[in-house]
């Protein structure tokens, strides 16, 4: 088993880091997109699958990282990685303050107030022309080098850079999330996202915690925003939109809420599913709708849960 | 000045009672079968396709699509619960929000594929047409129509829920299903009828818009959000703070297109979020 | 019988809670000795829930006050108590239904250790959470199922698990909310003997709210009857037994 996971994890970084090799600049293009997505839905799922606290408005961080971080490279001329990581906090910072009124409501009342909250910032990118743009949105955003020290500044303008620019970010994010997860302080997400009541008799201060898993997601969530203001040099109001809320929602639940892989898994099959759905046709709202209704009706574990209550357990029988 | 305050809250008015028409099937569903439905704005969104079909296409006039078209959508609203909202009642809340979710998702593909993604329209019915002068400028004789339709509905679903043997026994079920269903009501049937109904209601809302407001794939969403909005804030579940709700709304959208047009879209969402964060029973609504 | 000032735990004072027009907790004033295991007991409706979700904090008294180890907790939020070392088990089985059965004592003694806030070391890493997750479930009896999601157990290891969470809070003083509650005779006997034991070893307190006589008589070093929200009667179960008043407000029944 464990040996099966080391085959499966080298295969996996045999393949990520051959991705510019193919030398087709769409499939990279394609690879840097389902990494964000990946660590857009990873920060997601640390606040639904773990905590239990579903957000209609994630986008709305997402959002914010990106143009923070079009702001900070077009106006402030920082370099690349600042640029992104003040995103990332900017994104952080406004979670602290909305997750600081939504958490104190749960179930649908939290649900409704991320969706009020993640409109309102939609609503702010359209009309705050000045800053935002309005509803053209950054436009110019540079792709500036990336500066490391001992190396100076390298270059992201070709896509195979900036490729793996995303790569070693979004590695990074999800080991965050992954050492989060398996810590006291997930195990205690957990147990609210359980119990609630129970929690607060372990002498856990419920609000703090989901307001610390709140702005944890955020950060995550507004980091893969961030990335994404360099890759497409604009960045548009449509990112806060509640459509882009629904794509962390669709991946996850695609690859499973209830495992850490799901997100991941979900945010590739998502694309797959994409891609698959417009070489048939151009409704692929309608697909992706009745693929949430399949798996809300009968495949709440997603894929991974699939995999793991069906499949697994068929496959010891066979092996054994 | 203030004949434009008051000519301005009367176009409030206006927008409030086509809130309301569309927020009084959300909160009845959401009062009596605990769902809150967000595909709720893509029925609104069906009863305007269907109404401007009947009219456009059909060529009939427009109070035969007005009857026809949210009897439609009320099908549609009843083959959803039957075969779908029925099988999360017992899970989750959190499903039954992305199971109605991926409605919208559905519906709004469906509306494109069928009817096309531009932009219609139809126009007022003869005899309401026109404007009436009133404080000096010309306003909508359709909308003083909507206006009146909007507290006869009201009155209407009152006397449905107070006096008459099925309101009460929605409102009995509403209260304690297992309680009910021990007494020998057909609780699933009751519920399939119920969200029809509000789904009916929800439709008549889309319908009357039609001569209007533009008729397209992306006004499920506009809708869907306000209509949250003024369910929260009057209570969810609670059609007399849903009607208040509406009116507050209507007229909050009104006097901020006039005064503070930059912040208008998010001054309800900044309403929706105080009410949630203050108050989340709304202003009816008993605390739990 | 409650030595003035000298090892109460916990106290109140004049505490009040109306429903409406239900005095639901009529002028209370209780006190609770260090390692005198205390039962409260009364008919339906005498407010003993209330009482209880007043001293643990699920509740805000009308008015009146409670002391708990001489500091003033009344207006301390659930979990501000239980930091404090007064712990609450429930009637209906309240656990973590998807976590397993180690996870769920592990929890508390996480928070107990002041471990719950570290967010990068892996929460098998804290050895002696650990430790004394092992010890609370052999002492619960449950150690052969630490790995068994908790949601899989019976209803009676479920109350025993019940416990368990709340011994790894390592309370001063335990409120238990009728924990035989629907438990065939087997599993109330394990139990029994579970608090029994525990009240021994460890330094926690034990205050059950009980409607089983036997449980009370068998159990009970301090008996407190409540009717209709007030104290009618507080003493030793012998003493208990024999008053008239508890007798007139039982009818005759229960306590024969």
């Amino acid at each position: 088993m464990r040996a099966l996971q080391w085959i499966l994890g080298l295969g996996l970084a045999i393949v990520l880091l051959g991705v510019p090799l193919t030398g087709e600049r769409f499939y990279v293009y394609l690879a840097i997109q389902i990494l964000v997505l990946s660590l857009f839905a990873t920060g997601f799922n640390l606040l639904f699958g773990y905590t239990g606290l579903l957000s209609f408005g994630h986008a709305a961080f997402y959002a914010s990282g990106a143009y923070a971080t079009g702001l900070l490279l077009m106006h402030a001329r920082l370099s690349l990685l600042p640029s992104v990581l003040g995103g990332a906090l900017f994104a952080a910072a406004l979670g602290l303050v909305v997750g600081f009124f939504c958490v104190r409501r749960t179930r649908i009342y939290f649900s409704m107030l991320t969706l009020a909250f993640g409109m309102m910032v939609y609503a702010l990118a359209f009309d705050w022309r000045s800053v935002t743009g309005g509803d053209d949105g950054l436009i110019g955003i540079p792709r500036s080098p990336l500066w490391l020290p001992g190396l100076g500044a390298l270059q992201m303008t070709a896509l195979s850079a900036y490729y793996y620019f995303v790569l070693v970010m979004t590695a990074a994010g999800v080991w965050l999330v992954r050492r989060v997860v398996y810590s006291p302080f997930g195990l205690v997400l957990q147990g609210i996202r359980e119990n609630e009541n129970r929690a607060s008799f372990a002498g856990i201060p419920v609000r703090r915690y989901r307001l610390a898993a709140f702005v944890t997601s955020c950060l995550i969530s507004g980091l893969a925003g961030a990335m994404v203001a360099p890759l497409e040099n604009t960045v548009a109001p449509t990112a806060a939109h509640w459509t882009k809320s629904a794509e962390p929602v669709l991946a996850t639940l695609l690859g499973g809420i209830h495992s850490f892989a799901g997100p991941l898994v979900g945010a590739l099959l998502f694309y797959l599913l994409q891609e698959l759905i417009e070489q048939v046709t151009e409704y692929w709202l309608l697909w992706f709708g009745v693929v949430l209704l399949a798996l809300v009706l009968g495949f709440r574990g997603g894929v991974v849960g699939y995999f793991q209550h069906h499949v697994l357990p068929a496959l010891r029988r066979r092996l054994s | 000045m203030f004949e434009q305050l008051l000519f301005q809250g009367l176009v409030g008015l206006s927008l409030a009672m086509y809130l309301w028409l569309v927020s009084a099937g959300l909160t009845l569903i959401f009062g009596v079968l605990g769902v809150l439905n967000f595909a709720h704005g893509s029925l609104y969104m069906l009863g305007a396709y269907f109404g401007y079909s009947a009219v456009r296409v059909l060529g009939v006039s427009f109070w035969v699509g007005l009857a026809v078209a949210p009897l439609l959508v009320a099908l549609v609203g009843g083959f959803i619960e039957r075969f779908f909202i029925r099988r999360v009642y017992h899970i989750d809340v959190a499903y039954q929000l992305l199971l109605t979710f991926a409605f919208i998702l559905i519906f709004a593909d469906l509306v494109k594929w069928y009817w096309g993604p531009i932009y219609q329209s139809a126009p007022v019915p003869a005899g309401l047409s026109g404007a009436l002068p009133i404080l000096g400028r010309p306003f909508p004789v359709y909308n003083l129509f909507v206006m009146a339709l909007g507290p006869l509905a009201a009155l209407g679903l009152w006397l449905l829920l107070e006096k008459t043997w099925w309101g009460r026994t929605v409102r009995a079920a509403a209260g304690d299903r297992e309680m009910a269903g021990a007494i020998g009501v057909n609780v699933p049937q009751l519920f399939t009828g119920v969200f029809m109904f509000g789904s009916w209601l929800g439709a008549v809302g889309g319908a009357l818009g039609i001569p209007i407001r533009t008729v397209s794939p992306g006004m499920a969403e506009d809708y869907i959000i306000q209509a949250f909005a003024v369910a929260v804030i009057g209570g969810l579940g609670n059609l007399k703070g849903a009607f208040i709700g509406s009116v507050l709304i209507g007229l909050v959208n009104a006097y901020g297109h006039l005064y503070a047009p930059v912040f208008e879209l998010a001054f309800m969402y900044i309403l929706m979020a105080a009410i949630l964060i203050l108050r989340p029973q709304g202003i009816f609504g008993t605390s739990q | 019988m409650s030595g003035d000032g000298a090892s109460w735990l916990l106290r109140t004072e004049a505490l009040r809670k109306s429903f409406g027009e239900v005095h639901a907790v009529d002028d209370v004033g209780l006190r609770f000795e260090e390692g005198v295991l205390t039962a409260i007991i009364g008919p339906n409706g005498a407010g003993k829930t209330t009482l209880i979700n007043l001293l643990s904090g699920n509740t805000a008294a009308d008015s009146g006050r409670i002391f708990f180890l001489g500091e003033d907790v009344t207006r301390l939020s659930v979990h501000e108590r239980v930091r404090r070392g007064l712990g609450r088990s429930f009637q209906i089985t309240n656990v973590f239904p998807q976590l397993s059965v180690y996870q769920n004592v592990q929890i508390p003694l996480l928070v107990r250790l002041e471990e719950a806030w570290k967010f990068l070391r892996r929460a098998e890493a804290v050895p002696e959470a650990s430790r004394r997750a092992s010890q609370i479930l052999r002492d619960v009896g449950l150690h052969e199922d630490a790995r068994t999601p908790a949601a899989y157990l019976s209803h009676g290891d479920q109350r025993l698990l019940e416990i368990g969470i709340a011994m790894a809070a390592e309370p001063r003083l335990l409120l238990l909310d009728e924990p035989t509650a629907g438990m065939n005779p087997l599993e109330r006997t394990r139990v029994l003997k579970l608090l029994s034991d525990l009240s021994v070893a460890r330094r926690t307190t034990f205050v059950i709210i009980e409607h089983d006589m036997d449980v009370v008589f068998s159990l009970a070093e301090e008996v407190v009857v409540l009717h209709q929200g007030r104290i009618l009667a507080q003493g030793p179960p012998s003493a208990i037994r024999e008053d008239e008043r508890v007798r007139d407000v039982y009818l005759g029944g229960e306590l024969a």
